[in-house]
C-alpha cells in the first residue's frame, strides 16, 4: 500500500484542471499457470504484475492513464497525465484519505501461489489421466490450472481508502475424442474466488472423466438438424442465455447511452412472470463474487428480474451519474489497465415452481442442450447467439439420441417471454466474461428450464 | 532501473545460479485512445507499460517467470520462481534458446510520421467519424462508438548465447459504430481500419459505409432453413480464418488438435486456393523481421493451388518434425511461453471484382458478420455454427438484407468447397498475427433461419 500522503497527493494533482472526481486503483497480482499435454506437464509459467490506473471524471466524461511505475513519481506522472488532458490548471482543493475496513465474505486459506506447486501437478494430473484413460477413443487432453493471487486498493476524492486481497483458482480439462478423421471435445472448467484450498474441494477424477464422456459421446452424435423448436435447456451454464440474452442489456454501460432494448423499462414486463433473475456478488467464495467492487463499493445482491418485472439495472459510479440512478455497487474492470464499467458477478434465473421430468415430457418435438457452450450478444439489437456442447433431441417427451454443432440464436428481449417452464435444482458455473472493461470472471447459472421456440442451427440433411 | 542494468545483473545471478542457458524478452510501449460522443471527448486514455519475461532451459525444459519490476528487488523472486516451476516441469520434446541468425531482413514496422500525429488530430479524426456517420442519413439516430487509438511499442531480446535483437513498430486504429433505427428497430454496423500508413485513412467513406450498411439491415428478414451458395465477404473471412488458422499450426498437428497432420502435399483445398502466411509484407500490421525465437522471417505457402505444402513451425516443433523453423515461434504476450502464431496469413485474392463475384453466385447469400466465433466454432474439429447477417442475392445481384440467421459448416470442408475470390485483400484485426482474405464464393454452407 502506497503511504497515504502520496496517494492525497497525487489525487489532488490529478484533479487540479476541473475534474469532480478522481480515483486511484493499484495492483499487485502473481499468478501461476500448470499446462499438460501429451502426458506431460510440458509448460509452467509464473508471472508479477504490478500497475496503478488513475481516472478522473468530469460529469461524464472519463479520462483514464495507466502504467508499471507504482513510485511516487510514476503516480505524480500519470495524475498529471490526466490533469492536463481535461484542460489547463484550475486550482487544487484538499483531499483528505479515510482507510475503511471491509468484511471478508470470500475467505482465502492459502493464498494460492504459495499453494504447494507439487500438489497443484498431482491434482491436475489426476484430473488430466482420467479423461486420457475412459475411453481409446480418446486421442488427446489438454488440462490447465491456474491461480491469480491479487491484492488492490482504491483511493478516491471522496476520501475512500479501501484494500481487498481475492484470489482465483481454476482447473480446466478439455478431452478430445477421435475416430481418426473427425474430432470431438468436451471441456470442464471449475473455479472459484478461493485459495489452494479449492483443489481440495475438487473430484478431479470425475472431473476428467466427465470431460472425457461428453467427448466420446458426441463423437458418436448426429448432427442437430436445422430449425425452429422448443428447447430444454439444464441447469449449470445454461445459465449463459439469461448472460447473454438479457444480462449485458441491463449493465449501465449500455443502457446509459440508450444502446439497450431494456432502457426506460424499470417496473415493465419484460419476461415471462416465471422468470426471477438475480445478480449476487455475496456468495461466499463463488468465482464471480468480490467483497468490494473495483470502485471500492460494497458488493450486494441485486433482484434483476423479480416475477419477469425489470426491477434494477446494473449500475456503476459513472453509469449513475448518466442514469441518475444509484450505484449498485456494480463497477468492475480486469485490472489496473481498465476503466471501471457496470458488469456482472454471479448472474442466475432463481428455482422455480415446475418438476423437471415435466419439462422434458412436455416437448414433443424438441432439443435438450444439456451442456452450453459460451456466446455473444449485442445488446443495441439484443440479436444473441450461444453454442450447444451437448446435446440431445427430444422426441414424444423422451429423451433421445445425442446431436453435435448446434447453435442457438434469437433476440434477447423475445426469448425472455418464451422461457415458459421453470425447474428446480440450480447450479452455477464458470466463466470469463469480455467487455469494455476487459474479461473478468462471471457465473452462470439456472435451474433447467424450457423456451418454448428458439432458432437452432444445426446442419441441414 | 534501465533494462541493460537489470539484464546485467539478472545474467550475473543467473550464472552463479548455475542456469547454462537463459534468454530476457523485455516489452516496453505506450498507448493512446479516445472516444467522442456528440462531438466531446466522452473517453480518453494514455498509457505506458513496460514486462520482462525470463526463461531458463534445464535439460530440455524450459521455466518461464516474468515481472513488470525492474528493480534489484524482483531478482530474488524471479530465480524462486524459475526453480519453482522445475519442480515440476517433465521431460517432453526439446525446446531451444537460440544464438540467432548472420541475416536479419530489412522490414519497416515504426513509421516516423504517425508518431508526429498528435492527440489533437486524432480527436478530430474521431470527431469526423460520428459527424460523418450522423449527417448520413436521418435514419442515424446516434453513433455508439466513434474511436481512434494509437501505440507505439518496442521488443528486446537478449540470452547468454549471443541474441541480442531489437524491434520497435508503431499503428493508428480507428472504427466507428453508427445506430441505425426505424418503426422501433434498431440496428448497427461496423467500419474500421488499422494501419500503420496515415493516408489510408478515409473517414468519410468508413462513415458513409457504416452508415449505409447499418441502414440497409434494418429491414432484414430471415430466409428458409436449407443449403445456400454463399460468398463470406473479406471482413467476415478474415473473423473465420482468424478463428481456423491454428490448423496450420505444427503444434496442433502434432498434438492431434488438427485434422491436417499427416496431410502434406496432398490437396486438401479447391485448385484456386492459396493460403500464404508472409512477415516481410510491406503494408500489413503482422510483419516483423524476426519471430520471438531470433529466427529470421521469410514468407511461406501454406496452401498452394489446394496442395499443403507447410506447417507453421517453431523452433521445437521443427525439430520433432525434423525441419527448420518457419519463424513462426510467437508469445502470446510477454509473459507468455513460445508457442505458434501466424504473421500476416491470407488467402491470395483472385481476378474477379466483387460485383463480379455476386454475378457468378446468381443466388445465394453474402455472409457480413459472423458472431460467436469464440464459443461457436472449434479449430479442433474444424466445426462451426454462428450467428451471421448479411443479403440475400437473386439473379446476380443483391435482393435484400437478412439476419437471424445460423450458419453451420466445417472448415476443412470449406477450403475443398471454394468457387473462387474477388481480387481485393482486406486486412483483419491483428490478435494472433493478422489474417487477411477476399471475399469467397463457396459452394454452399447449412443456413438455419427464422423461416
Amino acid at each position: 500500500m502506497i503511504k497515504k500522503e502520496i496517494l492525497q497527493h497525487a489525487l489532488i494533482r490529478a484533479k487540479s484542471s476541473g475534474a469532480d472526481f478522481a480515483e486511484i486503483f493499484s495492483e499487485h497480482s502473481r499468478n501461476s499457470t500448470l499446462n499438460m499435454i501429451d502426458d506431460k506437464l510440458d509448460e509452467a509459467v509464473i508471472s508479477t504484475v504490478s500497475g496503478v490506473g488513475i481516472r478522473i471524471l468530469k460529469g461524464t466524461r472519463c479520462i483514464y492513464a495507466y502504467g508499471n511505475d507504482v513510485s511516487e513519481s510514476g503516480l505524480i506522472k500519470l495524475a498529471s497525465a490526466v490533469a492536463a488532458a481535461l484542460g489547463p490548471d484550475t486550482g487544487q482543493d484538499d483531499i483528505l484519505l479515510s482507510p475503511l475496513t471491509h468484511a471478508y465474505h470470500h475467505p482465502i486459506v492459502i493464498p494460492s501461489i504459495r499453494g504447494e506447486i507439487r500438489y497443484r501437478a498431482e491434482r491436475l494430473k489426476e484430473a488430466y489421466f482420467a479423461a486420457k484413460e475412459y475411453s481409446d477413443e480418446i486421442a488427446q487432453v489438454s488440462a490447465s490450472h491456474h491461480t491469480v493471487d491479487r491484492d488492490i486498493f482504491i483511493a478516491n476524492s471522496e476520501g475512500l481508502l479501501i484494500e481487498d486481497t481475492r484470489s482465483y483458482n481454476r482447473l480446466a480439462i478439455e478431452a478430445i475424442a477421435s475416430d481418426g478423421t473427425e474430432n470431438q471435445s468436451g471441456t470442464m472448467r471449475p473455479g472459484a474466488h478461493m485459495g489452494s484450498e479449492f483443489l481440495d474441494t475438487l473430484q478431479t477424477k470425475e472431473l476428467g472423466r466427465e470431460a472425457a464422456r461428453c467427448a466420446v459421446t458426441m463423437l458418436h452424435a448426429s448432427l442437430c438438424p436445422a430449425r425452429k423448436m422448443p428447447v430444454v435447456m439444464d441447469n449449470g451454464f445454461g445459465g449463459v442465455i439469461f448472460h447473454e440474452a438479457c444480462g449485458h442489456s441491463l449493465e449501465a454501460t449500455s443502457v446509459a447511452k440508450g444502446n439497450s432494448v431494456f432502457c426506460n423499462k424499470l417496473n415493465e414486463q419484460i419476461a415471462n412472470p416465471k422468470v426471477t433473475a438475480i445478480d449476487d456478488g455475496t456468495i461466499p467464495n463463488a468465482w464471480g463474487s468480490l467483497n468490494i467492487s473495483d470502485e471500492g463499493e460494497t458488493t450486494r445482491k441485486i433482484v434483476l428480474l423479480d416475477k419477469g418485472i425489470l426491477k434494477s439495472y446494473m449500475i456503476d459510479k459513472l453509469g449513475s451519474r448518466r442514469m441518475g440512478l444509484p450505484s449498485t455497487g456494480s463497477g468492475r474492470r480486469q485490472s489496473y489497465k481498465y476503466a471501471p464499467t457496470s458488469r456482472m458477478t454471479n448472474t442466475y434465473i432463481a428455482e422455480g415452481e415446475d418438476k423437471n421430468e415435466e419439462i422434458i415430457a412436455s416437448v414433443e418435438n424438441g432439443l435438450y442442450a444439456k451442456k452450453m457452450g459460451g456466446g455473444s450478444v449485442n445488446p443495441i439489437t439484443c440479436e444473441f447467439n450461444f453454442a450447444v456442447l451437448e446435446g440431445y433431441m427430444i422426441r414424444n417427451g423422451k429423451i433421445a439420441e445425442p446431436v453435435r454443432g448446434a447453435t442457438l440464436i434469437g433476440k434477447g428481449h423475445e426469448i425472455l417471454f418464451n422461457i415458459d417452464m421453470v425447474g428446480k435444482n440450480m447450479e452455477m458455473d464458470q466463466g470469463m466474461c469480455g467487455s469494455e472493461s476487459g474479461s473478468i470472471p462471471t457465473n452462470v447459472g439456472q435451474p433447467m428450464i424450457r423456451i418454448s421456440e428458439l432458432v437452432v442451427g444445426g446442419k441441414c440433411v | 532501473m534501465d533494462i541493460n542494468d537489470f539484464c546485467r545483473l539478472l545474467f550475473h545471478r543467473a550464472d552463479e545460479e548455475g542456469f547454462s542457458q537463459y534468454e530476457v524478452y523485455y516489452v516496453e510501449g505506450e498507448h493512446f485512445q479516445v472516444q467522442v460522443l456528440n462531438g466531446e471527448i466522452d473517453k480518453y486514455a494514455v498509457n505506458t507499460y513496460c514486462g520482462l519475461s525470463f526463461r531458463v532451459k534445464q535439460e530440455k525444459l524450459i521455466s518461464y517467470v516474468s515481472t513488470t519490476i525492474l528493480d534489484e528487488s524482483s531478482i530474488d523472486q524471479l530465480i524462486d520462481d524459475i526453480k519453482n516451476n522445475f519442480k515440476v516441469l517433465e521431460s517432453a520434446d526439446e525446446q531451444f534458446i537460440f544464438e540467432g541468425e548472420s541475416f536479419y531482413p530489412d522490414v519497416n514496422t515504426f513509421n516516423p510520421e504517425l508518431a508526429k500525429v498528435t492527440p489533437l488530430q486524432k480527436i478530430e479524426l474521431a470527431r469526423q467519424l460520428e459527424r460523418e456517420a450522423l449527417n448520413y442519413d436521418k435514419k442515424i439516430v446516434r453513433v455508439h462508438t466513434a474511436a481512434v487509438s494509437s501505440g507505439e511499442g518496442s521488443v528486446f531480446i537478449k540470452n547468454n548465447k549471443g541474441l541480442s535483437l531489437f524491434k520497435k513498430e508503431n499503428y493508428i486504429f480507428a472504427y466507428v459504430i453508427p445506430i441505425a433505427s426505424e418503426n422501433g428497430t434498431m440496428n448497427s454496423a461496423i467500419a474500421y481500419i488499422c494501419t500503420r500508413d496515415t493516408n489510408e485513412i478515409d473517414p468519410v467513406k468508413m462513415a458513409r459505409t457504416a452508415s449505409a450498411e447499418a441502414i440497409e439491415q434494418l429491414g432484414a428478414s430471415s430466409v428458409p432453413t436449407g443449403n445456400y451458395k454463399t460468398v463470406i465477404r473479406s471482413d467476415a473471412m478474415c473473423d473465420l480464418l482468424d478463428t481456423f488458422w491454428s490448423v496450420f499450426s505444427a503444434d496442433n498437428v502434432q498434438k492431434g488438435l488438427s485434422l491436417l497432420g499427416g496431410k502434406a502435399g496432398e490437396k486438401i483445398g479447391a485448385d484456386n486456393l492459396t493460403i500464404i502466411d508472409d512477415p516481410l509484407h510491406k503494408s500489413a500490421l503482422g510483419t516483423y523481421p524476426f519471430d520471438d525465437e531470433g529466427i529470421a522471417a521469410r514468407s511461406k505457402n501454406l496452401i498452394e493451388n489446394g496442395i499443403l505444402k507447410n506447417y507453421l513451425y517453431n523452433l521445437k516443433t521443427a525439430a520433432k518434425d525434423g525441419v527448420s523453423s518457419t519463424g513462426n515461434g510467437t508469445k502470446a504476450s510477454y509473459a507468455s511461453p513460445v508457442s505458434v502464431s501466424p504473421s500476416n496469413l491470407f488467402i491470395q485474392p483472385g481476378n474477379l471484382s466483387y460485383e463480379e463475384l455476386i454475378a457468378k453466385m446468381g443466388e445465394g447469400l453474402i455472409i457480413t458478420e459472423l458472431t460467436g466465433l469464440h464459443s461457436g466454432a472449434n479449430a479442433s474439429t474444424g466445426e462451426f455454427s454462428l450467428g451471421a447477417k448479411g443479403y440475400y442475392v437473386k439473379n446476380g445481384k443483391i435482393a435484400y438484407a437478412v439476419n437471424q440467421l445460423t450458419a453451420s459448416g466445417n472448415f476443412y470442408q470449406l477450403l475443398k468447397d471454394v468457387l473462387d475470390m474477388d481480387c481485393n485483400l482486406l486486412w483483419g484485426l491483428p490478435d494472433d498475427g493478422v489474417c487477411g482474405s477476399p471475399s469467397v464464393l463457396f459452394k454452399a454452407l447449412s443456413f438455419a433461419g427464422g423461416k
